[in-house]
C-alpha cells in the first residue's frame, strides 16, 4: 500500500482506458468520445474524498492529523478571513508556496481532453490531500497547480516551516516515484514538479482584503509571496526551491544548496539568495521514507513489516547472498 | 590513494543513501557509517529495518572487505544465522570475500550486492526457514562445499594436489597430460582452476591445503 495508490490508480485506469490509441487509425467517433466521458465521470467517484484510505490514516495519524480532515475552504486563511470585506490590514509572518506540475503537452496527442483532465484533477488532488495532511492552506488552484500558505496564528514558525517542506516534498516525491515510471512506460516522457516556497516574516508581510465587495479575496502583499513562484520557475525538474529565510528557521545546511544567482537584488548592497532544497534526504530523515538496495525513495511513516510481503519478492535480493560461518574456530 | 579513493566513495555513498551518516570510529585506522538498513524487496514492501555499522579500512581501500556489525540485535546472536557475539556479520564464505579484496571493492556496489542482500536474507530465512540461495556448512564443511560448488571437485586428494601446485607455484607442461588429475591437456584442464585459485590469496590456499589434509587423515582413518 502507497499513500497515493488511489489516485495513482485512479490515473493508470484513464490512461490505461483510452480510447485514442485503439483508434488511431480509424480516428475517434463520437460515440467512442461519449462512453470516454461516461467511463471518466464514475472513474472520478474513485478519487479520495474526506474518507480516507487506511494508509492516508496512518500518515494522518502519524502526523497528527485526524483521520477524516475537511479539506479547508479555498481563498481565505481562517485566521484572517476576519478581513473580508475590509479595509483593515494586519502584519503576521507566512509561507507562501507554489508548485505545478510540468506535463507534457504530447498528453494531448495520447489521450483525450477528458483523460487529460482527470490525470490533471487527480494530481491536484493528491496534492491539495497532502497539503492539507501537513496542516497547509491551498489558496487557489491555478492550471495544474496550487498556491499554498503554511503558517497561521497558532503554530510556531519553525513547525510551519517544516509542515511545509514535508507537504511539498511529498508531492515531489508523488509525482517522480508514483508517476513518472508509469507515464515513461505510456509513452510519454518527462512529467515532472517544480516549487518554489518562501517564509515572509511578520514585518514582511501585509494581510488585506483585495477586491470589492464579495468579488475578492484575502491575500498577503510581501516581496516574499511574490518571490515563491519565481523560485518556482527557476526550480530543476522535480526540484524545490527555497528562500533564505526558509534555510535561517530550519539551520541544517545539508539540506540547502545555494544556487549561484540571487533572487532578488535590494540595490542597496544586500542580496536575497534562493536554495535548491535536498526533500529526498529530507524524508528520509524525518522518517517519512525509507529506501531500497538501489537508494530508491519508498514513502512510508510506518516501519513494521508489510502484511501482504511474499517472499518471492524478497528472492532476487536476498539469493545474491550465501552465508557461511567460521567464528570460534580457526 | 586509499584515502582519497574512500573519501570521494564515502561522499558518494551517503549522497545516495540518507540514513547512514559517518561517525567517529571505534576501530583506529578505519571509517565508520552509522545508519538504517531498510529492507524493501521487488515490489517495494518493507521487511524490516537493521541499524548497522560499516567499518572500512583507511589505508587498503578499494582492496578490503568493510566489517559490518548488526547493532539492534534483531538477529539473534546464533550461528546459524552467521553472526558472532559481537554482532559481526558473516557475509560470506571468506573465498568470494577475498576475491573481491583483491580485486578492490567500490563502497556503494559493495553496500548494494553484499550488505543488503545480506539482511533481505535474514528475513528471507525467517520466513521460509532456509536462506534464499542456501548456505555453506559451518567451518570445514563449508570451505569443502565450496570447492565443490565452485570447481565440481569432490575429492580431497584431487583437491589437495590442486592446492599444492598452487601454493608452491609449480609449473607443468602445457599441452601434457595433466598432472593433477590425468585429463588430456593440462592447460585445458586443471591449469585453468589454478589459475582462479590463484585469485583467493596464498594466505587462504595455505589454510585450505591444511584443513584438507587433516580431514583427509581424518577420512582415511574412518575408512579403514
Ligand atoms: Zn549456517
Ligand atoms: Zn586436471
Amino acid at each position: 500500500m502507497n499513500l497515493f495508490e488511489d489516485y495513482k490508480n485512479v490515473i493508470k485506469k484513464a490512461v490505461e482506458n483510452d480510447p485514442t490509441k485503439s483508434n488511431r487509425i480509424l480516428g475517434l467517433s463520437e460515440s467512442a468520445l461519449e462512453s470516454n466521458r461516461e467511463y471518466l465521470k464514475s472513474l472520478r467517484n474513485e478519487l479520495p474524498g474526506r474518507e480516507l484510505s487506511p494508509e492516508m490514516k496512518l500518515f494522518a495519524k502519524g502526523m497528527g492529523v485526524p483521520e477524516t480532515f475537511d479539506y479547508q475552504p479555498l481563498g481565505s486563511h481562517p485566521d484572517f478571513a476576519y478581513l473580508k470585506g475590509t479595509d483593515l490590514v494586519e502584519e503576521h509572518w507566512i509561507i507562501s508556496g507554489f508548485i505545478d506540475v510540468k506535463k507534457s503537452t504530447k498528453l494531448f496527442n495520447n489521450f483525450t481532453k477528458a483523460t487529460v483532465r482527470l490525470i490533471t484533477e487527480s494530481i491536484i488532488r493528491a496534492s491539495m490531500f497532502a497539503v492539507n495532511l501537513c496542516g497547509g492552506y491551498v489558496h487557489r488552484i491555478q492550471g495544474d497547480g496550487l498556491m499554498v500558505y503554511f503558517g497561521g496564528k497558532n503554530i510556531e514558525k519553525l513547525k510551519a516551516v517544516e509542515d511545509a517542506l514535508k507537504s511539498f516534498s511529498m508531492i515531489s516525491y508523488f509525482v517522480k516515484n508514483d508517476l513518472k515510471d508509469f507515464f515513461e512506460e505510456n509513452g510519454i516522457q518527462d512529467i515532472h514538479t517544480r516549487a518554489g516556497l518562501d517564509l515572509g516574516h511578520s514585518k514582511q508581510v501585509d494581510w488585506f482584503y483585495s477586491g470589492i465587495g464579495e468579488s475578492g479575496e484575502v491575500t498577503t502583499c510581501s516581496l516574499h509571496t511574490s518571490l515563491a513562484p519565481k523560485m518556482q520557475s527557476n526550480a530543476k525538474n522535480s526540484g524545490i526551491v527555497v528562500g533564505h529565510n526558509i534555510t535561517t528557521q530550519l539551520r541544517k545546511d545539508k539540506y540547502f544548496e545555494q544556487r549561484s544567482k540571487e533572487i532578488h537584488d535590494y540595490e542597496d548592497g544586500r542580496k536575497y539568495h534562493q536554495y535548491n532544497f535536498d526533500w529526498e534526504r529530507y524524508l528520509v530523515d524525518n522518517n517519512l521514507a525509507v529506501q531500497n538496495d538501489m537508494g530508491v525513495l519508498v514513502l512510508t511513516i510506518n516501519i513494521t513489516p508489510d502484511p501482504n510481503r511474499n517472499s518471492r519478492d524478497l528472492y532476487p535480493i536476498a539469493s545474491k547472498s550465501k552465508p557461511y560461518f567460521n567464528y570460534g574456530q580457526k | 590513494m586509499g584515502k582519497n579513493e574512500l573519501d570521494k566513495d564515502i561522499i558518494s555513498f551517503l549522497n545516495n543513501y540518507f540514513a547512514f551518516k559517518e561517525v567517529k570510529s571505534p576501530k583506529s585506522g578505519y571509517r565508520a557509517l552509522e545508519g538504517k538498513v531498510s529492507v524493501l524487496d521487488r515490489k517495494n514492501k518493507l521487511w524490516g529495518q537493521f541499524e548497522i555499522l560499516i567499518l572500512i579500512n583507511e589505508k587498503n581501500y578499494p582492496y578490503t572487505i568493510p566489517i559490518v556489525i548488526e547493532k539492534t540485535e534483531i538477529i539473534k546472536r546464533d550461528w546459524d544465522f552467521h553472526i558472532s557475539k559481537e554482532g559481526e556479520c558473516c557475509l560470506d564464505i571468506p573465498h568470494k570475500l577475498l576475491k573481491m579484496k583483491k580485486r578492490g571493492i567500490v563502497l556503494e556496489e559493495f553496500y548494494r550486492e553484499v550488505i543488503y542482500p545480506f539482511f533481505a536474507n535474514y528475513h528471507y530465512k525467517v520466513a521460509t526457514d532456509k536462506y534464499a540461495n542456501g548456505e555453506y556448512k559451518h567451518h570445514f564443511k563449508g570451505i569443502a562445499q565450496f570447492y565443490q560448488e565452485e570447481y565440481g571437485l569432490n575429492n580431497y586428494g584431487n583437491i589437495i594436489a590442486l592446492l599444492e601446485t598452487t601454493v608452491s607455484g609449480i609449473k607443468y607442461q602445457p599441452n601434457k597430460q595433466c598432472p593433477l588429475c590425468g585429463g588430456s591437456k593440462y592447460k585445458k584442464c586443471c591449469r585453468k582452476k589454478v589459475y582462479s585459485l590463484r585469485g583467493y590469496g596464498l594466505d587462504q590456499l595455505k589454510l585450505d591445503l591444511a584443513l584438507f589434509k587433516e580431514n583427509n587423515l581424518k577420512t582415511e582413518n574412518i575408512s579403514v
